[in-house]
């Protein structure tokens, strides 16, 4: 091979093939940094485009729906011709249960037909195929079915009701923007017309009760319409589609204006970008710095190398482009592995998080803006930095290449050297390495940037897992209740709180609610007391609490009425979407302090239970005083187990036909739920895990950085230092005693670093916290003084690590070879 | 067979120097201290002769050498080679005329660890622009440079896989690749065993033959003794000459330090 190449390209070929030690750090370097592009710009791709799909498919929702008895195909094109009607679409509907194996119904299923399946735009295809239009029992699944049971396409599965099932094959997955069945516990899925009509049929022809006492057939038809213009015109054209229907002996059973999908919730996760864009952007600098730190260690290291090559003859240039080839070939050798592995752990991170957003996500794609960015950032950013090093170390002169090794006749002369001759009983091993600190004030600087960052990344992504742990913590603090009840259907409550009251440990009983409700500003996380409640201790910060009474009011978190910009005495609008959609618009009469527990949403708000039972759709008389949708329960004895057993004490009182308990603090029964606050803390707590990770790994990427930068530093030291070892060697110093000169200068740096660390991390912990309320979710700022403690080992740890190599070399290098050099 | 020089301007004339250096005076000053290194130093090297820069350690027969090849700068004086003086030359325009007319060897070596000792050779030959060969004959020339030094059966070890003398002829190897007129050697066998150092400096020697000016710089007096020229250093200052047309001063008075 080496025939066909020139001498010059052989030698950059041979540098990176034949000093393997080196080429791993340097390729170890560049692949961190792209890598670490790479995942967080795939990450970020593809959470816009699942978000960009959501909200795209939002604006196709339907404007009108009417249910029908019978979809007549012919009479398609005389409704879409229409006046100001944009589209018509038939949809039919089954609701049925979705039998895991031999299990009873546990998870309800919502079984869609589309006329014309495969040209619907409702959902995407993600994997699989259509199900044929006459294939019976074949259906396309929604892909998010499987938090709910695992499940592969080919398998079959069982639908029931009433007593009857049948069978149908999952032959494809769809994702649908706005369906998380994590969320709401129901499956869908999707079939032709003919499918459904022969599972309809398989099950008996299944009958549904109208709230009226008509029973109607429990497969549904909808007629779906979307308009040119809203209002006056849409209800004229609303109108007619129904005349136009009832003159052809379709019978209308419901009707109704179809209230769009907020899409404020989804606005939070714009606080998620921001904070990727900034976690890609720190990538991208410490690639750049590590980078730049490398390749100046090759240029020292090379230093007699270079000066051959010129005594030689060879020009500034021709030693430069030599060593830029090398840099090149680094940058191939470690970008292309890192983008491959960067797309898919991007891939594998988004669709971690995606769920927590919610949002589903598309298949499998590469963004070329993504593999274009870290192609450049590879392969570009390697080589502007190594220019500077090159430019500086190929400046060296023969001469001095040749000859310019070992400490000059400037050395030794710093505060660290008058210190050691004030001090006994250190050392000299010892201050030869505290005197090593400073030989070289610009990579000494560069060290401590590094390491500096590190312990300032370490503290703040500390500090920001404690803020949000104890915010989250903080969110049910001012409740003395200690578990909450939810009810399936509103129970009457003095019935229920009599019987509650009667248990041994039962404090308290309240009416409750919480609900999220959306607003212009985003999302609130929203909570209903009673105006007289004794289990919530309310902190108000200003205004006042609500009066017995009072039904349009509320209170709101100082973080909520921050990012609104109201003030006390202003109204704001709440609306809920899920189940029947309610707007109420609500007087402010106070803030108050209340964390919230959701990423994305602006804060919490605080009303009169009857008002937010209203707002969550209950029907008058359902909201009033007389019954409940959730209530919460205080114990007398608030320990852990006196706690768990009194939930299995409510839970026996709610459900007499028993539940189900995967943990001691939550139960699950016909009638409802009981959770203990303690087990839905410590849930909620683990579902930011993720985010923990986020930013531990985050932390840990700077932290490799700052070992193989100090790495690298230790390993030109130790190059520049032959002299020094070699004599020390010569006076008969051990190997333990040569590598301890080089741990010293390690720790040393490593420790000066965590104080500048320390001083930076503060602030800069800060910053982050504050911009991470305002942008993803309201957390305070809480600070761990251990965290200090915590990131001095982290940095010693990082220190020692980093020494390990060049201490290693330092005591192994013989004395011949390192007096050679002079 | 390795050819000879190819007639260049700088080579060949018997009658005249091929480098001739005036009043060569080189200072180092540090905020501690100023050092007289070289101190008014004139001779001149003829052409095809085997010249010894013979002296102590401290005399500054290494600086002397730096200076000649345009490794270093004097503070004051000339180096003319070739009759043209090397002063006002850039370092890359240093660098370009040393790969063409200057051949190095070092005490130590300074092979690259990373390339085979062919490898090498043919490094020097496409710095210093192969010679006047044509590309093609590269390789085949790198081969004849190493036969030459007697190592033509190991062309792909690298340096760690030879011994110090079979590395030193490897950088004898290099230093000739680009059939320059004049080949320097700073203590070439001053690493090396005595049968193994007289078995390189044979190699140099032979390599007047080929009508090569071969300047060495040696603190051996054996050594010395064997060239046809040569000059003795002593702080600074040539206290003896042979054949080199040196102004030699009394010993005693200023020098290195």
């Amino acid at each position: 091979m080496s025939r066909f190449f020139s001498a010059r390209l052989r030698k950059s070929l041979a540098d990176v093939t034949r000093r393997k030690g080196r080429t791993l750090l340097v390729t170890l370097g560049i692949f961190i940094g792209v890598f670490g592009l790479t995942v967080i710009n795939s990450v970020e791709d593809t959470l816009v485009n699942a978000f960009a799909y959501t909200r795209g498919y939002q604006a196709t929702q339907p404007d009108f729906q009417m249910s029908v008895d019978r979809l007549d195909p012919a009479l398609l094109p005389t409704l879409r011709g229409v006046a100001n009607v944009r589209s018509v679409q038939y949809v039919s509907l089954l609701s049925a249960c979705w039998q895991p194996g031999d299990a009873e119904c546990r998870v309800g299923i919502d079984l869609v037909s589309y006329p014309d399946l495969p040209q619907v735009n409702a959902f995407q295809l993600t994997a699989g195929r259509y199900p044929g239009p006459d294939g019976p029992g074949e259906l396309v699944m929604e892909q998010g079915d499987r938090s709910l049971h695992t499940f592969a396409v080919g398998d079959k599965i069982t639908l029931s009701t009433a007593g009857q099932s049948t069978e149908a094959t999952v032959v494809g997955l769809a994702r649908t923007p706005g369906v998380n069945p994590a969320a709401t516990g129901d499956a869908r899925a999707y079939m032709s017309d003919a499918g459904l009509q022969q599972v309809y049929d398989a099950l008996g022809a299944p009958v549904e009760t109208r709230p009226d006492g008509q029973q109607v057939p429990a497969l549904q038809h909808h007629i779906l319409v979307t308009f040119v213009a809203t209002g006056g015109q849409a209800a004229t054209a609303a109108t007619a589609l129904q005349e136009t229907l009832r003159a052809h002996d379709v019978t209308i059973l419901d009707s109704g204006f179809a209230p769009k999908v907020s899409v404020a919730e989804l606005d939070g996760i714009n606080g998620v970008f921001l904070l990727l864009r900034i976690l890609a952007l720190l990538a991208v600098a410490l690639s750049a710095l590590l980078i730049l730190n490398t390749i100046t260690t090759l240029v020292t290291e090379q230093t007699a190398i270079i000066g051959t090559l010129k005594a030689i003859g060879a020009t500034r240039g021709v030693v430069m482009r030599g060593y830029l080839l090398t840099v090149a070939i680094y940058s191939v050798l470690a970008t292309l592995p890192a983008i491959a592995l960067g797309l898919y752990a991007g891939n594998l991170l988004a669709s971690m998080l995606a769920p927590q957003i919610p949002l589903e996500l598309g298949p499998f794609t590469i963004a070329p803006w993504v593999v274009a960015l870290s192609l450049a950032v590879g392969l570009g950013v390697p080589i502007l930095a190594a220019l500077f090093p090159l430019w500086n170390g190929t400046r060296v002169t023969v001469r001095e290449a040749l000859s310019a090794y070992g400490i000059g006749a400037e050395q030794g002369r710093g505060a660290a050297s008058r210190l050691g001759q004030r001090l006994n009983g250190v050392s000299q091993t010892t201050w030869l390495g505290l005197r090593g600190l400073f030989r070289k004030r610009w990579r000494a600087a560069l060290s401590l940037t590094t390491l500096s960052l590190a312990a300032a990344c370490f503290l703040v992504v500390q500090t920001a897992t404690a803020s949000v742990n104890d915010t989250i913590g903080a969110v049910r603090a001012p409740l003395s209740a200690d578990m909450t009840v939810n009810f399936k259907n509103p129970a009457y409550f003095s019935t229920i709180a009599a019987q509650l009251q009667a248990l041994p440990n039962v404090a308290g009983v309240e009416r409750y609610g919480a609900t999220n409700a959306s607003t212009s500003w985003g999302t609130l996380q929203t909570y209903g007391y009673e105006p007289d409640t004794r289990l919530y201790h309310y902190q108000l910060t200003s205004g006042r609490w609500i009066q017995p009474g009072e039904t349009n009011v509320i209170l709101l978190s100082d973080a909520a009425l921050a990012k609104t910009g109201l003030a006390l005495g202003d109204t704001i609008t709440l609306t809920n979407n899920f189940g029947a959609t309610t707007e109420i618009t609500l007087t402010i009469i106070g803030t108050i302090k209340q964390s919230i527990d959701v990423l994305g949403w602006i804060g919490a708000a605080i009303l009169p239970v009857d008002t937010l039972y209203r707002l969550k759709g209950v029907s008058g008389a359902e909201a009033s005083q007389a019954s409940s949708a959730q209530i919460i329960v205080g114990a007398r004895d608030r320990s852990l187990d006196a706690v768990n057993q009194l939930a299995a004490q409510v839970s026996a009182v709610v459900n007499p036909g028993g539940a189900s308990s995967d943990d001691p603090g939550y139960y699950s029964g016909a009638n409802g739920t009981i959770d203990t606050i303690h087990e839905y803390v410590t849930r909620r707590q683990a579902d930011a895990y993720l985010l923990y990770y986020l930013l531990y790994a985050l932390a840990l990427v700077v932290g490799v950085v700052g070992a193989l930068g100090l790495a690298n530093a230790l390993v030109t030291s130790v190059l520049e230092r032959r002299r020094e070892i070699g004599l020390l060697g010569a006076m008969g110093a051990s190997g333990r005693q040569v590598a301890r000169v080089f741990w010293v200068e390690s720790l040393s740096l490593g420790a000066l670093s965590w104080l500048i660390g320390a001083m930076l991390g503060l602030p800069l912990a800060w910053a982050f916290v504050q911009t991470f309320a305002w942008t993803v979710m309201p957390v305070d700022f809480s600070l761990e003084p251990l965290a200090f403690a915590a990131s001095l080992v982290a940095v010693l740890a990082i220190a020692t690590i980093a020494s390990v190599a060049p201490a290693w070399r330092a005591s192994r290098l013989r004395i011949a070879t390192a007096l050679r050099y002079e | 067979m390795l050819p000879t020089s190819r007639g260049r301007s700088t080579t060949t004339d018997l009658a005249a120097p091929i480098i001739q250096v005036e009043d060569l005076t080189r200072i180092i000053a540090t905020r501690a201290q100023r050092t007289v290194i070289l101190d008014g130093v004139s001779f001149s090297v003829p052409a095809q002769s085997l010249f010894a820069i013979n002296g102590p350690s401290g005399s500054g027969k290494s600086t002397l050498l730096n200076l000649l090849t345009g490794i270093d700068r004097p503070t004051s004086g000339k180096v003319l080679f070739g009759g043209k003086e090397l002063r006002g030359r850039s370092e890359n325009a240093l660098a370009r005329w040393r790969g063409r007319n200057v051949g190095i060897v070092f005490q130590f070596f300074q092979l690259i660890p990373t390339l085979t000792a062919l490898e090498n050779v043919l490094l020097a030959l496409e710095l210093g622009g192969g010679g006047r060969l044509p590309r093609r004959q590269w390789r085949t020339r790198a081969l004849e440079c190493l036969e030459t030094v007697g190592l033509a059966a190991y062309p792909r070890r690298l340096p760690s896989e030879l011994s110090g003398g079979q590395q030193q002829r490897v950088a004898i190897a290099r230093a000739l690749a680009n059939d320059p007129p004049v080949l320097v050697a700073d203590e070439p066998t001053g690493n090396l065993d005595s049968t193994t150092a007289h078995q390189v400096f044979d190699t140099l020697a032979g390599l007047l033959e080929r009508g090569k000016t071969v300047i060495y710089v040696t603190h051996d007096r054996e050594m010395a003794s064997r060239a046809s020229a040569r000059i003795e250093l002593l702080d600074g200052r040539i206290v003896d000459e042979e054949g080199a047309s040196a102004i030699v001063r009394p010993e005693g008075v200023g020098g290195a330090s």
